[in-house]
Formats: C-alpha cells, sequence, structure tokens
C-alpha cells in the first residue's frame, strides 16, 4: 500500500490534478469563500454580544438588590457596568472577527503564490 | 364580570391555541412526551426533543462510520466529506487554541458534529428543532462555560483571577474594569446559547409562516413557495454557520482558560 512508487504515483497526480484546475479556472484559481464572510451572520453575533453583556448585568443588579435590600442602586450601578461589558463584547469579537480575516487573506495570497 | 372576560379570553386562546391551528408558527416547537417515565417523582419523559437527539447521536455516529470504513488512500466521496469534517475542526483547534488544544479535539469534534446534525437534521420538514430550544443550546454552552473555568484554575490556581483585569491598565481602574470583565464574562454562555437558539428558531418560525402563506394563497401561493426556496438554501446555510460559530467560541474561551489572553 505505502512504497515509495505508490507515493510518487499520487503526487505527480496531485500536480496533473492542479494543473487541470487550473485550466479549468482559466488560469486562475478562484479564492476560497470563507464561510464567515456572511455579513448578516457577523451583525447578528455582535448584536447577541452587546445585548448578552447588558441583560447579564441588569439581571445581576436586580439579583443583588433583591438579596441584599438596596433597590434600585445596585441595579442602576450594574446596568452601567453591564453596558460597559457589552460593549467589550463586541469590540472583542471584532478583534476575533478581523484576526480571522486577515489569517484567511494570509491563507489565499499563500495559495496564490504556491499555485504561481 | 372581569373575570368572565378573563375567562372567555382564555377560553379564546384556547381554541385558537397552539394545539389547535396548523399554521400557528410556535406550535413546532411544543414538546410532546412519547411515554411517560417518572423516577423518584422526577418527569424524566422521552420527548420528541430527546427523540431527535437520539436520531442525531446515531445518524452522525452510523456516518463517519460509515464514510471512513476501509479507510481508503484514495478516498470515496463520503470519506471526503468525513475528512473535511475532520480538517475543518482540527484546522479550528490549531489556529484558536494552538498545540495544547489537542487534548480537547475530541470534545470539540463531537460538539460540532452535534450541532451541525441537530441543525441540518432540524431542516427535514416534519423532524424537530432540537437547538431551538433554549435550554438544550443553554445546557450545552453552561457545561462548557463551566469546563473551560475549571480548566483555567487548574492551569493557573489563583493567577487565573489575572484575567479580570487586564495587565498594564493603571490600578485605579480596577473598581471599573474588574465588575465588567466579570460581568462580561458571565455572558459568555448567554450569547452563546442565545445566539444558536435565535438563530434556529428564527429560521423555523419563517419556514412555517411562509409555508402558511403558501396554502392560504391557493394559486398565488406560488410566490411564498419560490420565496421559501430561497430561504430554506439560506437556512442550510445558516444551520452549518451557527455550528461553526458555537464551536469557535468554545476554542476561543478554551484558548482564553488555557493562554489567559
Amino acid at each position: 500500500m505505502s512504497d515509495p512508487g505508490d507515493k510518487d504515483d499520487l503526487r505527480s497526480l496531485e500536480t496533473r490534478l492542479e494543473a487541470a484546475r487550473q485550466r479549468q479556472a482559466g488560469g486562475q484559481r478562484r479564492p476560497r469563500r470563507p464561510v464567515d464572510s456572511s455579513g448578516v451572520a457577523a451583525g447578528f453575533r455582535v448584536a447577541i454580544d452587546l445585548i448578552s453583556g447588558l441583560a447579564v448585568g441588569v439581571a445581576v443588579g436586580i439579583a443583588l438588590d433583591a438579596w441584599l435590600g438596596t433597590s434600585p442602586w445596585l441595579l442602576i450601578l450594574f446596568f452601567f457596568l453591564g453596558s460597559g461589558a457589552g460593549l467589550l463584547n463586541v469590540i472583542r469579537t471584532a478583534k476575533q472577527l478581523e484576526a480571522e480575516r486577515k489569517r484567511r487573506l494570509e491563507e489565499e495570497r499563500q495559495a496564490e503564490r504556491a499555485s504561481r | 364580570m372581569a373575570t368572565d372576560a378573563e375567562g372567555e379570553l382564555k377560553d379564546a386562546i384556547d381554541a385558537h391555541g397552539a394545539g389547535d391551528s396548523p399554521f400557528h408558527p410556535m406550535e413546532q416547537f411544543e414538546i410532546h412526551p412519547l411515554g411517560r417515565i417518572e423516577i423518584f417523582g422526577l418527569d424524566l419523559s422521552f420527548s420528541n426533543a430527546s427523540l431527535w437527539m437520539v436520531i442525531a447521536a446515531l445518524v452522525s455516529t452510523s456516518f463517519l462510520l460509515f464514510a471512513v470504513r476501509g479507510g481508503r488512500i484514495v478516498p470515496t466521496r463520503l470519506q471526503v466529506v468525513a475528512e473535511m469534517l475532520y480538517d475543518v475542526v482540527a484546522g479550528m483547534v490549531r489556529d484558536n487554541v494552538g498545540s495544547e488544544g489537542r487534548a480537547f479535539f475530541p470534545f470539540i469534534f463531537t460538539l460540532f458534529i452535534f450541532i451541525l446534525f441537530c441543525n441540518v437534521l432540524a431542516l427535514i420538514p416534519g423532524s424537530f428543532a432540537v437547538t431551538a430550544q433554549i435550554i438544550v443550546t443553554f445546557l450545552m454552552a453552561i457545561v462548557i462555560f463551566i469546563t473551560v473555568t475549571a480548566i483555567g484554575f487548574m492551569r493557573h490556581g489563583a493567577r487565573f483571577f489575572g484575567f479580570f483585569f487586564p495587565a498594564g491598565a493603571p490600578a485605579w481602574t480596577a473598581a471599573i474594569l474588574i465588575p465588567i470583565e466579570i460581568v462580561s464574562y458571565l455572558s459568555r454562555p448567554i450569547s452563546l446559547s442565545v445566539r444558536l437558539f435565535a438563530n434556529m428558531t428564527v429560521g423555523h418560525v419563517l419556514f412555517k409562516i411562509l409555508a402558511g402563506f403558501t396554502i392560504l394563497m391557493g394559486v398565488a401561493g406560488i410566490l411564498p413557495l419560490i420565496v421559501l426556496v430561497g430561504i430554506t438554501a439560506l437556512e442550510l446555510l445558516v444551520a452549518v454557520l451557527q455550528a461553526y460559530v458555537f464551536t469557535i467560541l468554545t476554542c476561543v474561551y478554551l484558548h482564553d482558560a488555557i493562554h489567559m489572553h
């Protein structure tokens, strides 16, 4: 199964396949579209990040108020902390999406260079 | 008087309630026990949700086992699909967690395949959308949250608390930043579970409403039917994408716990 002849055969098959693919695509490989490029999905993700931070902040505020009997001060405090947390979530998500996009672009560039 | 009116209203709601109308968009999410099982007074009935989770587990396992049987060097079509799924998750773990993430690969792969199959099987007409139940997604998210937090404390001990204060920030900002970071950390399971749940629920409600229009509008129902075909394609994308996003966020959280930023 794994004698060197087989491997050489496979390698030459690989190069021939690559050449055939390039011919088919008119000498130019179409860049792979990343799954995550969908703008709606990114927007949805960011919106939920923002809201979940706020929701958890408000929930913690209400719970602490009920426990300590300080209504409504901790709710007000944690409303603002929750808003901050939501924004922090959004910034982190945006950074992560950006890093992912950069990595994909880099991969595409490398693939292009390799096929040239 | 008031109680009469209330009773009438209740009757009216019951008459048009979820169970009776064939076009009610939320009826599809109702859980029906298929057989009653009670253990020590706990209702552990096997429901339609449990059934579809079992189906997803069985279908995914048998698909993967069937696809890679023989393990050919020149793969069959199904084997290519299985290898692609493996490559996607392996790449995700490598890029987002690093080499320490390899120990968690079986868990991440199982998670991805289970959510993927739950989401995609839910697109079959007449099936049940398990991931459109908030309790299902929330349980998965909370298990991940607790596990990841435990891993963080096991790796770093008390130093893991440093995760809640960004290095290099001036000390006086701690009073604001630490509570914000803690709330942000606590919001992780909420956003993780609500994202999957909301995406799936919205898609399935949309299906049901458009399908209702198709039937009610008679010949003109061809228009919502055309839209429905497009929406089905979109929902297939959403089903795969949301499984991917859920898994990649699990990887990101794992990375945070292992490397602390």
